[in-house]
């Protein structure tokens, strides 16, 4: 990639983790330009989501550097990153079962408004703010009429929209999505993947995702990742076209 | 039921109104129970169940909002009663001195057990809370100069409230000590409940339910929960302090860790998910003890066989099966 820095959202330059004698991730040099949305293929336990965990610093590294824009954020603890501007969706759904829809998507909502967390004396109800944000992000993905649903009797297909909008509740620069399509039907990842052609160009996206179709349809570039390594780069038709991925990825 | 929902704008009408409703009966209920209570039990017992449910709602702080299963609570419970102990049985009498030394001691060693043990999770948390607890007990143990070692701290005076104008107001009587319990009592109900519903609350509660992703979202977890460990130990430490003003002592077997573990049941038996469950907890862990040690030198047993039949099938606590019933009520009062 030769694309100049300020076109780069986010950046990661010989990043290596091991677990035990396992290398789940290699050398990976990688970088994600503004505005685009950037796809990462490759078969189970080729080092996708240990990327992820990795870029959001979920995972310590082992080696390598991480930037954000022009920012040095390989030793920033995770919240530091996600208040930075990246927010992640994750690959089993991560939300709060205890709380209705809305209390999920407001407390993404508080912190992204600049509430302060330890405002023990406040009442959750008098920060306007907050509400009105979560409320927008529950309008755009659809799921005003359930946000006073509790989260325990949601589908899973609503579960993983809900997920999106706590997201978009963070007010990022950059998402990471995770499958978001995972373990959906037909009918319900035909809609994630028209919310998240309505985010593209808005936010820099970064999604790792096996529906070969979906990637195809929505990604301007695409990454190819096997047993820990970059093995590809390129435009979809690129990568469409290349040898080595097919036999990385579907293994014939 | 949860304490820790935000108000929901479109929800249904009545059940809405039913939940204000339930709100206000609460309030009034905890202000008429404390009323009443003297009057159906001696004082004594009724001066220690509010003492307790103070510490068991501080417990519950950690354990139904945080989730952070803390088995050391006495630890901060018998400091903060040594501390103020050691202040009145030397002839500082000032309520509010020796309140605040309560306070800031029990609130002082649990920043400082927090700061060491609070990024560590699950098992690991609960066991190094044990530990702690039970260094905290051999430090009062041995030092036998200023805590009294095992025979505890004894001649504990009552304190003395100091009014410009009004007088000096002892709490030599019973009675009058019952007052002041009862006065710390609501204040600590008020204060945490609504520390549960502000947003540090529903963070914490967010926390517990999923400590990942909230850091995600661009918290700082850790610091929430130690700032959440803190305000329980400074809590339970004037409870400890009450206790020991009661009984003019303050008996080792107060930071024992199996004093601990009384607290736990408490919030166990009451439910987690209420400001008032740990406090009927409490109150249902005394009245047991009182009756089985009566019927049974083995009291212990029963008593432990009573929390394993709470925890089989209440998981929810006593206020979990009363608020559930009530709310099935009021649906089908809706429906009607």
């Amino acid at each position: 990639m030769t694309a100049d820095i300020d076109g780069i959202a986010l950046a990661a330059e010989g990043l290596c983790k091991r677990f035990g004698g396992n290398t789940a991730v290699d050398r990976v040099s990688i970088a994600f330009a503004k505005g685009r949305l950037h796809s990462i293929l490759g078969p189970n336990g080729a080092g996708k989501t240990t990327l992820f965990n990795l870029l959001t610093r979920d995972l310590l590294l082992d080696s390598g550097t991480i930037r954000l824009g022009t920012t040095d954020i390989s030793r920033l603890t995770p919240d530091r990153v996600a208040r930075m501007g990246v927010a992640r969706s994750y690959q089993i759904s991560s939300v709060y079962p205890d709380m209705s829809v809305r209390e999920n998507v407001w407390i993404a909502a508080y912190r992204a408004r600049g509430g302060n967390p330890f405002a023990f004396w406040r009442q959750a109800t008098s920060f306007p703010e907050a509400g009105q944000w979560a409320d927008t992000c529950l309008s755009r993905l659809g799921l005003s009429e359930i946000a006073d649903v509790s989260v325990k009797e949601l589908s899973y297909g609503d579960q993983r929209l809900l997920e999106l909008s706590v997201t978009l509740a963070c007010a990022p620069q950059i998402i990471l999505l995770d499958e978001p399509t995972a373990g959906l039907s037909r009918k319900e990842a035909e809609r994630v993947k028209r919310v998240i052609m309505s985010l593209k160009g808005e936010f820099s996206i970064i999604m790792i995702e096996h529906n070969v179709g979906i990637v195809m349809d929505l990604s301007d570039s695409i990454t190819v990742m096997n047993r820990g390594v970059v093995v590809a780069q390129g435009s979809p038709d690129e990568i469409r076209g290349n040898r080595d991925v097919q036999e990385a990825y579907f293994g014939s | 039921m949860t304490e820790e929902s935000l108000a929901a704008s479109q929800a249904i009408p009545s059940v809405k109104a039913g939940r204000r409703t339930f709100a206000l009966l609460k309030a009034f209920a905890a202000i008429a129970a404390v009323c009443v209570l003297p009057l159906v039990m001696p004082i004594n017992i009724a001066t220690e169940i509010l003492i307790y449910g103070m510490f068991a709602m501080a417990t519950n702080l950690l354990i139904g909002t945080a989730g952070l299963f803390s088995f050391g609570q006495a630890a901060f419970f018998g400091v903060g009663g040594y501390a103020a102990g050691y202040f009145l049985a030397h002839g500082w009498t000032s309520l509010p001195l020796v309140l605040f030394m309560a306070f800031a001691s029990g609130g002082l060693l649990a920043a400082m057990i927090g700061g060491l043990i609070i990024r560590r999770l699950g098992i690991y948390f609960m066991m190094l809370t044990f530990a702690f607890n039970q260094l905290v007990y051999y430090v009062i143990y041995s030092w036998h100069s200023v805590t009294g070692g095992e025979d505890g701290l004894a001649g504990i005076r009552r304190p003395v409230l100091d009014l410009p104008l009004i007088g000096s107001f002892s709490f030599d009587d019973n009675r009058s000590l019952y007052g002041l319990v009862c006065v710390l009592f609501l204040l600590s109900i008020g204060v945490l409940a609504r520390l549960v519903q502000s947003p540090f609350g529903l963070v914490l509660a967010a926390a517990r339910q999923n400590s990942r992703r909230t850091i995600s979202l661009g918290y700082h977890v850790p610091a929430l929960q130690l700032a959440a460990y803190v305000i329980a130990g400074a809590v339970s430490g004037v409870a400890g302090a009450l206790f020991g003003m009661l009984y003019r002592i303050m008996p080792i077997d107060s930071v024992h860790w199996a004093a601990s573990a009384y607290v736990v049941f408490m919030v166990v038996i009451g439910g987690q998910r209420s400001m008032l469950g740990p406090v009927i907890g409490a109150a249902v862990f005394i009245w047991l003890q009182g009756l089985f040690s009566l019927a049974w030198t083995r009291w212990p047993l029963l008593l432990g066989l009573f929390v394993i039949i709470i925890m089989t099938y209440l998981p929810q606590g006593l206020v979990g099966l009363a608020s559930q019933r009530w709310m099935r009520a009021i649906k089908r009062g809706a429906r009607v």
